[in-house]
């Protein structure tokens, strides 16, 4: 700590970019498998590099450094897909339908009861890993082959079965539901 | 994007209560651990962070990364001299930039060494000097939505500040550190700030392990509609 302390302002600059470069493979596999391609990977990781130096004031330690800048690559590749024209339907979209949802109550209290009751009802459906990938896939736009490459599925098609059973399971329970007269 | 899907994107965003990435990689509380376990967004974002910090690159993307991780390097030192966002705004000389970058490197090293839940509130926190008080702009009183944003007066030799929200049983709602003088808040947190309950928050100025100033508790609450 005196180190850093007694080091001299111009030293400083050096440090902190010492300090980023511990962080460059962690960054560049995540982007990489974010965008299934290195140059697209390598353009993404320096937005992050850009971001996370331009905020490095407003890191004070309040959480890890490398979990602050996980945070920033994180939100950078999901915003990175929002700005992204959508991307063609997977056939697996057109294969089976989500269900409509009943429309949400106004009320606060009343709304987050029901998103509480419709998490649970995703837990008591899906398996914890079809569960993750419906969360990612349809919650944070993430694409399919991205999930599959940072979740590490080696299965044939990856993400795409996981999503196929998790909506196969959905439109069931909805069945179920509605033949009780009663819907999501 | 079709209306189900909408919908779905919204039921699928964090609720109230789940647990902030900055929490990842900290020793969690008990809780936090039951409600990750049960959560589906949270576990999905736990699983994304776990990939990024835990993994080993594959033989098989190894080459790809080097190249990425070669070319960060190479566009990083072509890069001008980065000054952080709240520098450039007020004209801090770069030298205070650097004493920043100290401060970032300290804390990491205190982390590094001394890895507490970072929920633990400081005893230093009650070694405060009120006399050069900091003045909250807003939020204070009754707001007729939850505030996106707390603001307040700087200091002038601070060069962090403190912001801490809780509950009226001082049950932390929010803690953050910043070098600017407002502080967005997430929608995590904004969800618990429901109609009718009161919520408090103060900010601290420091310049480094030294308290310059407090602006005392401060109120609001969403109005009844
Ligand atoms: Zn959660």
């Amino acid at each position: 700590m005196e180190t850093y302390r007694s080091a001299a302002p111009e030293a400083r600059g050096a440090l902190a970019d010492e300090l980023f470069a511990r962080y460059y493979e962690r960054v560049a596999r995540w982007c990489y498998r974010f965008t299934g391609d290195r140059e697209s990977a390598a353009d993404l990781a320096q937005d992050v590099f850009l971001k996370a130096h331009r905020h490095l004031d407003s890191f004070q330690g309040a959480s890890q450094f490398g979990t602050w800048l996980y945070s920033i690559a994180r939100n950078e590749s999901i915003n990175r897909m929002k700005s992204s024209p959508p991307r063609a339907t997977d056939d697996e979209e057109v294969l089976i339908d989500l269900p409509d949802l009943a429309p949400g109550p106004e009320d606060i209290a009343a709304y987050k009861s029901r998103s509480r009751n419709l998490h649970q009802f995703l837990s008591n459906t899906l398996d914890e890993t079809e569960r993750t990938v419906f969360t990612l896939h349809y919650g944070d736009d993430m694409p399919l082959d991205a999930i599959t490459r940072l979740l590490h599925f080696d299965n044939a098609s990856g993400a795409k079965a996981y999503i196929v059973s998790a909506k196969r399971k959905i439109a069931r329970a909805v069945q179920r539901l509605s033949a009780r007269g009663e819907r999501l | 994007m079709s209306q189900p899907r909408d919908q779905w994107k919204r039921v699928l965003r964090p609720l109230g209560d789940c647990v902030a990435i900055e929490r990842f990689g900290e020793i969690l509380m008990s809780e936090e651990r039951a409600h990750i376990a049960s959560c589906g967004r949270c576990h999905a974002e736990m699983e994304l962070w776990k990939s990024f910090n835990d993994d080993a690159t594959t033989p098989r993307e190894a080459a790809d990364v080097r190249w990425i991780v070669d070319e960060i390097a190479h566009r990083r030192a072509g890069e001008p001299a980065v000054v952080p966002m709240s520098s450039r705004k007020s004209g801090m000389p770069r030298m205070l930039f650097a004493a920043s970058v100290i401060f970032v490197i300290l804390g990491i090293a205190y982390l590094l060494n001394n890895r507490q839940p970072t929920m633990d509130v400081s005893a230093a926190h009650d070694l405060v000097y009120r006399s050069a008080g900091i003045k909250v702009i807003a939020p204070s009183g009754d707001v007729a939505a939850a505030p996106v944003r707390l603001e307040w007066t700087g200091i002038p030799s601070a060069v962090s500040y403190d912001v801490r929200v809780v509950e009226v049983d001082r049950a932390l709602l929010w803690r953050v550190s910043t070098g600017e003088t407002r502080v967005d808040v997430p929608p995590a947190v904004r969800a618990q700030f429901v109609p009718g309950k009161t919520i408090l928050w103060e900010v601290t100025a420091r310049r480094e392990a030294t308290v310059l100033a407090e602006s005392g508790t401060q109120k609001f609450r969403v109005a009844v509609k």
